[in-house]
C-alpha cells in the first residue's frame, strides 16, 4: 500500500499545480456547513482549476446543492475555508459580477415578463451583453412579452442561464440545471452551455445526481458522496487510470498489490473489482477492461456509502 | 437596483398615490367649506347669540371626523402589514433574493435601497394623510379644543409610527421569513406597542404639572376644577385625597371610578366608604327627607372632611414638544429595526 499511497497523495491534478500550470478559480479547504445538527457537509477539501467543465456527481443529499450555494455566497461556511476567485465568495460586487449562478428550480420573479428579467439584469451587473440574452432568448423561442410565472420549468431554467451567462462570468454555476427537465429541454440547456463555453474563457462547475446527464458536457469530474469528495480529477485520467478487473474469485489480501480498489463485487466463481492505478496492473490472473465513466461514479458513489469499509477520500487512501 | 425595486413596488405605489390624490381633492372641497363655515357662524355666534345653534350645525356638517380619525390611526398599521413584511418574507419565499444576490449587488446594497424606496413611500404617504386630515379637522379641532384627544391622528407622530411599522414589518419579514405570519406580527406587534405605549409611556416623557383644589360636593357638582387647569390640557389623573394625604378617590370622585358611595342610614348617619361617617348630620330628614335636601346633607358631610383634589396634568403649550418627542422616540425604535433588519440579512440569511 504504500507504493499506492504516493501515487495517490501525487494524483495527477496534484501534479498540475505543483507546476503551477493553472490557477484555481474555487478552493475548498475542510469546508463544511451544519444546518442545525446535520451537517450538509464536511470536511470538503478539493480545488477547481480554470477553464474546465465539472461536474460534481452525487446522489441526492450528498452536499451538492450546499457546496454550490457556498461558492456562490449564498451560505456561509460554518467551518473551514473557500476562496473563489482568490478570495472570500461574494465578498463584492465586482467578484459577484464574475461569477454567474443558476440555483436548482430557478426562481424568478414571477410577475416580471421575460423582458423585465434582461432588464433586470441589465441593471443589476456592471458587465451585460445585451445584444447576447437578446439572441439567446431568441434562439430557445421565449416570448419576451411573457410573465416569467408562466413559463415552463424549462424555459425558467432557459432563462435563469441566460441571465447567467449575459454577465459573462468567469465562473458560471449550475445547480442540478438539467434535473427537472424533459430529454429535449435537457438537450437545449446543454446546447446553450455548450456554445458558452465555446463562446469564451469561462469555469462551469455543474451538478447533477446522474453522471449520464453531463457527461457529455464536463471534462472534469468530481464524486460527492457521504458529504465528501470521493474522487475529484478530469475525466480523461480518470478513464485511463481506472480499470475494471474480472478474475477468479478471492479475497481481499489476494487483491493486485500496486492498486487502489473502488469497488468490488462477488460472484460464486468470480471476483469483479474496479480498481485506481497509474502504472501498469499487476497480477496476470485478472483480466483488465476499460470502466465507464458512470461505472466508475457509482463505485465512488458505493464506497461513500460505507464509511469506514474503505478510505474515506483519495488523501486517506494510504493512511 | 432601484430599477428592480421600482419595478416590483410600482403597483402599489401608483394604486395608493390614487387613493391619496382622490382623498386629497374630496378633503380639499370639503376642507375648505368648513373652513368657510367656521369662519362664518362658530367664529362669530358671540355677535350673533346664535352659538348653540350654528355648533351643532358645524358639527353636523363635520361627520367624516370619526372616519378620517380612523383611517390616520390604521395606515402606519397597514403600511406596516402591507409594505413592511412582505419586503423581504416574499423574497426569501419566492427565492427571488437569489435571483438578486447573484448578479452584481451586495445583499446590503439590495436591502439598503428596498428600504429606502419603500421607507420613503411610507413616509410620503403617513405624511400626506396626516397632513390633509390635519388640516381638513382643524375648525373641528378648534370648536372641540381638545387637542390632547386627537393627539396620535394629527400633526407628526402618524409619520413616526408609519416608519416604525414599516421597520417593524420588515424585521419580522427578514427574521420569519414567511409573509403571512410576518404581516401577522406585525399587525399584532404595532398594535400591542401603541397601545402600551399610549397607555404607560406617553404621560411619563413629560414631568407633568400638579394642581390642588378643595374637594367639595355640591347638589351641582361633585368637585371643582382646581385653578390653572384648563380643557385644552391633557388631564392625566385627578386624585382626591383625605386632609393626611391619603389617596381615597380617583377620577374626582370617592372610590376607584369617581363615584361617590354613601350609605344613608335610617338613624340619620351618613357614612363615606373608606373616609368616615358624619353622625345625625341630618336625623329630621330620615327616611323621607326630599333629594335636594339629602344631597345638600351629603355635601356637608364630605365638605367637614376637608378633602383636596390633586390635578396632574400636561399644559397645551407641551404638545408640540410632546408631538416631536413621541416622533423621536419611535423613529429611533425604526432605526433599531432596520439596523437589525439589514444585521440580519447580511449575516444570518444563509
Amino acid at each position: 500500500m504504500t507504493r499506492a499511497s504516493k501515487h495517490y497523495s501525487s494524483s495527477p491534478f496534484g501534479r498540475i499545480l505543483d507546476s503551477h500550470v493553472v490557477t484555481l478559480i474555487l478552493e475548498a479547504t475542510k469546508l463544511g456547513k451544519r444546518y442545525r445538527h446535520k451537517w450538509a457537509l464536511s470536511d470538503c477539501t478539493l480545488s477547481i482549476p480554470e477553464g474546465h467543465v465539472v461536474g460534481i456527481v452525487g446522489p441526492n443529499g450528498s452536499g451538492k446543492s450546499t457546496l454550490l450555494n457556498l461558492a456562490a455566497g449564498l451560505l456561509a461556511p460554518s467551518s473551514g475555508k473557500l476562496n473563489v476567485l482568490g478570495g472570500p465568495p461574494a465578498r463584492d460586487a465586482i467578484v459577484l459580477g464574475r461569477v454567474g449562478f443558476v440555483a436548482q428550480d430557478p426562481p424568478v420573479f414571477s410577475s416580471l415578463s421575460v423582458n423585465d428579467h434582461l432588464r433586470f439584469g441589465a441593471h443589476l451587473n456592471r458587465r451585460w451583453d445585451t445584444a447576447l440574452a437578446e439572441h439567446r432568448i431568441e434562439d430557445v423561442g421565449l416570448d419576451p412579452k411573457q410573465r416569467a410565472g408562466k413559463l415552463s420549468g424549462g424555459q425558467r431554467a432557459q432563462l435563469a442561464l441566460i441571465l447567467a451567462i449575459a454577465k459573462h462570468p468567469e465562473l458560471l454555476l449550475l445547480d442540478e440545471p438539467v434535473a427537472s427537465l424533459d430529454p429535449l429541454a435537457r438537450r437545449e440547456f446543454l446546447q446553450v452551455l455548450m456554445e458558452t463555453v465555446a463562446e469564451g474563457q469561462v469555469t462551469i462547475v455543474l451538478s447533477s445526481h446522474l453522471v449520464s446527464d453531463i457527461e457529455r458536457v464536463c471534462d472534469y469530474l468530481i464524486v460527492l458522496a457521504d458529504s465528501r469528495v470521493q474522487v475529484a480529477s478530469q475525466v480523461e485520467e480518470l478513464l485511463s487510470s481506472h480499470h475494471r478487473l474480472i478474475g477468479a474469485r478471492c479475497d481481499p489480501h489476494d487483491y493486485p498489490a500496486n492498486q487502489a480498489v473502488i469497488d468490488s463485487s462477488h460472484t460464486d466463481r468470480q471476483s469483479n473489482l474496479i480498481v485506481r492505478s497509474d502504472g501498469p496492473v499487476l497480477g496476470e490472473s485478472w483480466t483488465i477492461e476499460p470502466v465507464s465513466l458512470e461505472d466508475l461514479v457509482l463505485a465512488y458513489m458505493t464506497r461513500g456509502r460505507h464509511p469506514g469499509s474503505h478510505p474515506r477520500n483519495d488523501r486517506e487512501v494510504g493512511a | 437596483m432601484i430599477w428592480l425595486t421600482w419595478r416590483q413596488f410600482r403597483l402599489q405605489a401608483a394604486v395608493v398615490a390614487g387613493v391619496l390624490i382622490a382623498l386629497g381633492i374630496l378633503l380639499a372641497l370639503n376642507g375648505s367649506h368648513l373652513v368657510h363655515l367656521y369662519d362664518t357662524s362658530v367664529a362669530t355666534c358671540g355677535h350673533h347669540n346664535d352659538c348653540p345653534s350654528v355648533t351643532q350645525n358645524f358639527e353636523s356638517q363635520a361627520k367624516w371626523d370619526h372616519v378620517l380619525n380612523g383611517l390616520v390611526l390604521v395606515t402606519p398599521a397597514l403600511i406596516g402589514v402591507f409594505w413592511g413584511a412582505p419586503l423581504v418574507a416574499r423574497e426569501l419565499e419566492t427565492r427571488t433574493n437569489w435571483l438578486a444576490w447573484t448578479q452584481s449587488v451586495t445583499r446590503t446594497k439590495w436591502l439598503v435601497i428596498k428600504l429606502a424606496v419603500v421607507g420613503v413611500a411610507s413616509i410620503l404617504a403617513a405624511g400626506l394623510i396626516s397632513l390633509m386630515v390635519t388640516w381638513w379637522a382643524s375648525p373641528y379641532d378648534r370648536l372641540l379644543g381638545m387637542p390632547y384627544n386627537v393627539f396620535d391622528q394629527r400633526d407628526l407622530v402618524p409619520i413616526a409610527y408609519a416608519l416604525f411599522a414599516f421597520a417593524l414589518g420588515v424585521a419580522a419579514g427578514a427574521l420569519i421569513r414567511k409573509t403571512l405570519p410576518a404581516m401577522a406580527v406585525t399587525l399584532v406587534g404595532f398594535t400591542a406597542v401603541r397601545i402600551a405605549f399610549a397607555q404607560w409611556v406617553r404621560q411619563r416623557i413629560f414631568t407633568p404639572v400638579h394642581t390642588t383644589g378643595v374637594f367639595t360636593l355640591t347638589p351641582t357638582s361633585f368637585h371643582i376644577t382646581p385653578g390653572g387647569f384648563g380643557s385644552r390640557d391633557w388631564l392625566i389623573s385627578e386624585e382626591v385625597v383625605t386632609s393626611t394625604g391619603r389617596i381615597v378617590g380617583y377620577n374626582g370622585g370617592i372610590g376607584p371610578n369617581g363615584a361617590t358611595n354613601f350609605s344613608n342610614t335610617s338613624n340619620g348617619v351618613v357614612s363615606l366608604t373608606g373616609i368616615g361617617r358624619c353622625p345625625n348630620k341630618f336625623p329630621s330628614l330620615r327616611p323621607a327627607g326630599s333629594t335636594s335636601e339629602l344631597q345638600a346633607a351629603e355635601g356637608r358631610c364630605i365638605n367637614s372632611f376637608h378633602l383636596h383634589t390633586i390635578v396632574t396634568y400636561l399644559p397645551s403649550s407641551r404638545y408640540w414638544a410632546l408631538q416631536w418627542s413621541e416622533a423621536a422616540i419611535f423613529v429611533i425604535g425604526a432605526v433599531m429595526l432596520l439596523a437589525l433588519s439589514i444585521w440580519w440579512v447580511r449575516k444570518r440569511i444563509a
